[in-house]
């Protein structure tokens, strides 16, 4: 993807960069939002054409919202779907339904995948699937996702709502999605959105133990001088070559502007 | 200008709910919050499916204007409302006056003209020689007034009615209208988003028929207040409405006690709305904002977050986030918070009284500091404040000079 050329150039990463077997992480701080990064990531990964795709959990949006985006950035879900490389779980629902405890909470809703401008005649696209959570929400989450959206690449936009699951539901879901990474050589994106205020914050907690597990990390947030139109925002991004070595982590910074159909990155002074 | 009227062979008809108009940024369906200068400021009006987030000022005396115009405009609209007031409003004394609905009706009152007129004469002291010209731009404004209601509208903002703070809703209308109301009473957050869901469901079966009632206004006031007793489930509840809003036609405008929730809960809250606004009144906050350049002006108003339904980045990117509010008698206003050039300022400018005053209370400061600091006598004092010299002798007044360059 062109767009982000910047990006792949400033890490020496090759144009069409998805790696397998990864766990990244995109942890952004308000008033900045690292959602580009999530579609830089989708678009890559599904660019790629790996064997078995790429899987969307949202608990963020709804399905139109994606679609709309990806078609603006050249990239149609639904063609990706029906060739069996997309696959989206709609956990919005599911978080609605655990918190009044109903059986069912609009899962059919055309909404939920069409604008509202035009509801009628659309179809539910196959690649679409509703996650209903039961008391254990994680651990239901996590069947469900072996079940639908078993793929090369999974993106998990964003954790947050879990968070307030209780026992520590998140770190057992990201000790398996962990596990996942190694085991089947499957690359899981988690993004998650951190708390400045507060450094004891369970966002900051949890987004502290992703990150030590984590490959790469994209950290985005505001610019410290504060709000600009001409610079969204800034990106760090630190990766680990390897592991085994004790070489320390690469650390890229960058600054971004986000467009309707695209995004910029440029070296920091560099607009 | 003139305007095309060519449709293309075989294009869909879009049907477009009342009181509603597709973004003409990513198509996203918006609807008026009530106010004009807000829904400009949001990037046209409030997307349908969104949460939106007023944070409270101190008294709560402006927010809660918001949920004003928010669900009048529904009414206004013919919208469907559930609402959720503190339990000293009650619907028809908390909604204000339908002021383009009485234009329209021709009651433009007297009184009205009066006041007009009045606030020329008083405006027209000095510059009378402008008088005529003050007088047709009255004129003009009130053909305007009559021909179309709805004047100043900006590109791609979504129509609205204008409202009288001042006064009680119409009761023709609110009587009209009743039937589209329901008032939601909360013992808790999941009692509350029940009835909202209850309210959702019932409403369902109207959307494919697009009529204007299949579009839900939900306003809830003082969300986080003590009158909530389970706080701890707020940010869980806020993103299953969330989730709520999404899967129906329904926008929800609640204003937050952000005095009764922590600094990182308020932030973690955020995450879960589509857009956030900040209010700050001067009132209650122990500022004397007579001599500012404020003065003019009731509060402080943030964007904190701008919704990004549908598209990469915000519906627009404006030129700051930062804007004041007033409240007239009418009607509230939200401006762009301009500061004058820095050598207009009072504070600089050496001609000023309060320069002088503010020069005065520094010297009173530091001789204070020294005082508290080193104890030293009122000559010493006296004469470190006024010359350098003596102050490089001794490394203790070194650090003086320091405080005082502070």
């Amino acid at each position: 993807m062109t767009t982000f050329k910047e990006l792949n150039n400033a890490c020496q990463w090759e144009d069409d960069y998805a790696p397998l077997g990864q766990l990244i992480l995109i942890r952004d701080r308000a008033p900045s939002d690292g959602s580009l990064f999530i579609h830089h990531l989708l678009n890559s990964y599904l660019a790629k054409q790996y064997k078995k795709g790429v899987g969307l959990v949202s608990l963020n949006h709804t399905f139109l919202h994606y679609q709309t985006i990806e078609l603006k950035l050249n990239s149609n879900l639904l063609k990706e779907g029906e060739n069996n490389n997309f696959h989206f779980v709609d956990a919005v629902q599911g978080l609605t339904q655990s918190f009044l405890g109903e059986e069912e909470v609009m899962q059919d809703n055309t909404l939920l995948y069409a604008s509202p401008v035009n509801v009628t005649d659309v179809k539910k696209p196959q690649c679409i699937s509703v996650w209903k959570p039961d008391s254990d929400l994680c651990e239901s989450l996590f069947q469900h996702i072996r079940k639908h959206a078993d793929k090369d690449c999974l993106i998990i936009d964003h954790l947050n709502p879990l968070l307030y699951a209780g026992d520590g539901g998140v770190y057992k879901l990201m000790r398996k999605l962990h596990e996942l990474t190694k085991k089947e050589n499957v690359t899981v994106v988690v993004a998650i959105h951190d708390c400045a205020a507060d450094y004891r914050s369970e966002e900051t907690r949890t987004a502290n133990f992703i990150e030590h597990l984590s490959d790469i990390t994209f950290r985005v947030s505001g610019l410290p001088s504060g709000y600009s139109k001409d610079v969204h925002g800034q990106v760090e991004v630190v990766y680990k070559k390897d592991k085994n070595t004790f070489d320390p982590p690469k650390h890229v910074k960058l600054h971004f502007k986000t467009m309707d159909h695209s995004a910029k990155l440029f070296a920091i002074g560099n607009v | 200008m003139k305007t095309s009227t060519f449709i293309r062979k075989g294009a869909r008809q879009q049907t477009v709910p009342p009181g509603a108009k597709p973004s003409v940024h990513n198509g996203q369906l918006l609807i008026s919050s009530g106010l004009r200068d807000f829904d400009s400021i949001v990037g046209g009006g409030l997307p349908v499916g969104s949460l939106i987030c007023i944070q409270e000022d101190r008294h709560s005396q402006y927010a809660q204007n918001f949920i004003k115009y928010f669900l009048s405009e529904g009414l206004s609209c013919g919208h469907s409302l559930a609402y959720s007031l503190s339990p000293l409003n009650s619907i028809n004394s908390f909604l204000p006056l339908n002021h383009t609905e009485r234009l329209k009706a021709g009651q433009a009152s007297v009184e009205d003209e009066e006041d007009d007129a009045e606030s020329q004469q008083n405006e027209l002291k000095i510059a009378w020689r402008y008088k005529e010209f003050v007088d047709q731009q009255v004129a003009a404004k009130k053909l305007r007034k009559t021909t179309t209601p709805i004047t100043h509208q900006q590109k791609g903002t979504v129509s609205c009615h204008e409202y009288d703070l001042s006064r009680e809703i119409q009761p023709e209308i609110f009587e009209k209208h009743k039937s589209n109301m329901t008032k939601l009473q909360p013992s808790n957050y999941k009692a509350l988003l029940k009835d909202i869901y209850d309210r959702v469901k019932s409403l369902r079966s109207d959307a494919s028929n697009r009529t204007a009632t299949s579009i839900l206004r939900v306003g809830l006031q003082s969300i986080g207040s003590i009158l909530f007793n389970d706080n701890s489930q707020l940010i869980p509840f806020l993103y299953a409405l969330r989730g709520l809003m999404r899967s129906s036609m329904s926008t929800c405008v609640f204003t937050l006690s952000k005095e009764c929730i922590s600094i990182d809960k308020l932030e973690s809250l955020r995450h879960a709305c589509d857009i956030v606004v900040d209010m700050n009144s001067f009132v209650g906050a122990d500022i004397d904002v007579s001599d500012w350049e404020f003065k003019e002006y009731s509060g402080l108003l943030d964007m904190v977050k701008l919704p990004r339904i549908n598209s990469l980045t915000t519906n627009f990117t404006p030129d700051s986030l930062n804007y004041a509010f007033k409240l007239k008698r009418r009607k509230m206003y939200i401006e762009r918070l301009n500061l004058p050039p820095e050598e207009t300022r009072e504070a600089s400018n050496p001609d000023r009284p309060k320069y002088q005053e503010s020069q005065a209370a520094k010297a009173e400061e530091s001789e204070r500091i020294m005082r508290d600091l080193y104890g030293a006598s009122e000559d010493q004092v006296m004469s470190c404040s006024g010359g350098v010299g003596m102050v490089h002798h001794h490394s203790k007044t070194s650090k003086i000079q320091d405080t005082l360059d502070f």
